[in-house]
């Protein structure tokens, strides 16, 4: 549960920014590229902005699209999931879709999406979604398939139950555990591919600080001034790492017989 | 000026006749010409082939043979010092992002201690040294990934070939721990890590971009990032198909 901590600081760290951060969008020209001091913990970059400050709202963004994301792509994971579990006629179909979908590189479905409406968080949010639903899709499908054939919801649909109540009431729940394990997975790729598409110039609009944008703005003065990419870069492995030990944990909490086998 | 350029690309005609004439050029062979560079797409690709080739297969490479040890070593001494060691680097490999790998190994590697060039690429005809010493820094940066990923799938199969009954009967017989390793339990395990070898190939796709872009190599990442960023729309089009 190290991951659990770690990924609460963050987000606590992340919303408290306006507090003690600084100014992230504030330029100076005559304190551009400074090595990291008193002041400017971080450094500041090649438009004399503070990096530390921008890094803390960098995190802002990033774990907000990566939570967002994937919550869409759980949900919409979820119902499709479990109405593909449930419907011959639908599984074909929608799944072969799903099929389709996940043989694309994850990074070029979200460009591809992006590109058609033009830079924004909101299509961000739903680019980056789209490609993570079909594992989400899968797993809860072979969960339900799994689930369905158990005495339990024989007898409910036998005492009488319409099948939307069984559906919410008896198999539902049962993909939870499973569910919360992909989602942190989906979260931790969703944070990740974000960083990317803001780091190729597609994610993030430039004016609003986003790791990966920053890393992007940086690249050439990595000679000079390395915090100006080290900070944003740490401190996105350090949010993945937490977020994949949260799946691990929750992994190993739901399901004893993994842990024993590892 | 704009009409004439709408009549050439046929934006006039309704959008069904578009859509065959467009079917109709692919099966003929035609893929189409890039809006900005105003060259066949096939052309345009095949010259940036060579570097994205060379890229993902020597990462298939350096990270199956890395990957596939360290999944047997971690399975070997399961919950083992060696075992906690390796499970950490691939929790850790996972979760740093290909290009943030790719700028600590410029800083240290290429700009500190000057061993290999910062970036760029080398074609092979120009020599095998060259070709390697501009692919070392790229190939390490995208494998870091995939090394944890294939050792994960390594490390979980081969313990479930490792409690199989033949494993102990191979044991009782007074099989060798070698043996019993690479002969038993590999080639059993092999099966389902080749699998995921094949259905994670597109997430390596996906690195490849990142890390052309990263090491400035000309590769066909590029050309899909360029074409989105010029809006050049055939060649995006047939790069992602």
């Amino acid at each position: 549960m190290i991951g659990g901590g770690l990924l609460m600081l963050l987000i606590v760290l992340a919303l408290a920014a306006p507090i003690y951060a600084g100014d992230p969008v504030n330029m100076d020209p005559f304190k551009r590229l400074q090595p990291p001091s008193a002041e400017m913990w971080f450094g500041s970059d090649n438009l004399g902005r503070d990096v530390f400050a921008r890094t803390i709202f960098g995190a802002r963004i990033s774990l907000m699209v990566g939570l967002l994301s994937a919550a869409c792509a759980a949900l919409v994971g979820l119902l499709i999931g479990v109405v593909a579990g449930y419907s011959r006629s639908f599984d074909n179909v929608v799944m072969r879709i799903m099929d389709g979908l996940m043989s694309i590189p994850t990074i070029l479905l979200a460009i591809a999406l992006i590109s058609l409406t033009g830079p924004g968080i909101g299509i961000l949010i739903v680019a980056i979604a789209i490609p993570e639903t079909p594992a989400v899709a899968r797993l809860v499908r072979s969960v339900v398939l799994g689930v369905r054939e158990r005495p339990y919801v024989e007898a409910a649909l036998c005492g009488g139950a319409r099948l939307p109540k069984v559906l919410w009431r008896h198999i539902l729940p049962s993909t939870v555990p499973a569910l919360m394990v992909q989602g942190a997975t989906v979260c931790a790729s969703a944070i990740l591919t974000e960083a990317g598409l803001s780091f190729l110039g597609v994610g993030v609009p430039p004016e609003i600080p986003s790791w990966g944008n920053m890393i992007a703005s940086s690249r050439l003065y990595l000679a000079i001034a390395p915090m100006t990419i080290f900070a944003p870069g740490i401190c996105l492995a350090v949010t993945v790492l937490a977020v994949n030990l949260l799946g691990d944990g929750l992994r190993d909490l739901f399901d004893p017989r993994a842990k024993r086998r590892r | 000026m704009i009409v004439g350029i709408r009549e050439k690309l046929g934006l006039n005609d309704p959008m069904p006749v578009q859509f065959i004439r467009w079917v109709r050029d692919m099966l003929r062979g035609d893929f189409g010409t890039s809006i900005f560079a105003g060259r066949p797409v096939l052309e345009l690709i095949a010259q940036r082939l060579e570097p994205t080739v060379s890229l993902s297969s020597l990462t298939m490479l350096v990270s199956v043979m890395i990957g596939v040890s360290f999944g047997t070593l971690a399975a070997w001494r399961a919950s083992g010092p060696i075992d906690r060691v390796l499970t950490a680097f691939s929790a850790l490999g996972f979760s740093v992002p290909v290009f943030v790998v790719g700028y600590f190994l410029v800083y240290f590697f290429a700009m500190q201690a000057h061993w290999v060039p910062v970036q760029g690429y080398k074609p092979i005809g120009q020599g095998l040294g060259a070709w390697i010493e501009h692919l070392i820094l790229p190939t390490v940066a995208l494998s870091v990934a995939y090394i944890a990923f294939i050792a994960r799938i390594t490390r979980a199969s081969m313990l479930e070939v490792l409690s199989e009954d033949y494993m102990r009967t191979a044991a009782a017989k007074g099989a060798s721990s070698y043996a019993m390793l690479f002969h038993h339990a590999l080639k059993n395990a092999g099966v389902q890590i080749l699998t995921v070898i094949g259905i994670s190939f597109a997430y390596l796709i996906g690195g490849v971009v990142l890390t052309e872009t990263v090491f400035n190599i000309p590769g066909i990442g590029r050309l899909v990032v360029d074409a989105i960023n010029n809006r050049d729309y055939p060649v995006f089009r047939v790069c992602s198909s």
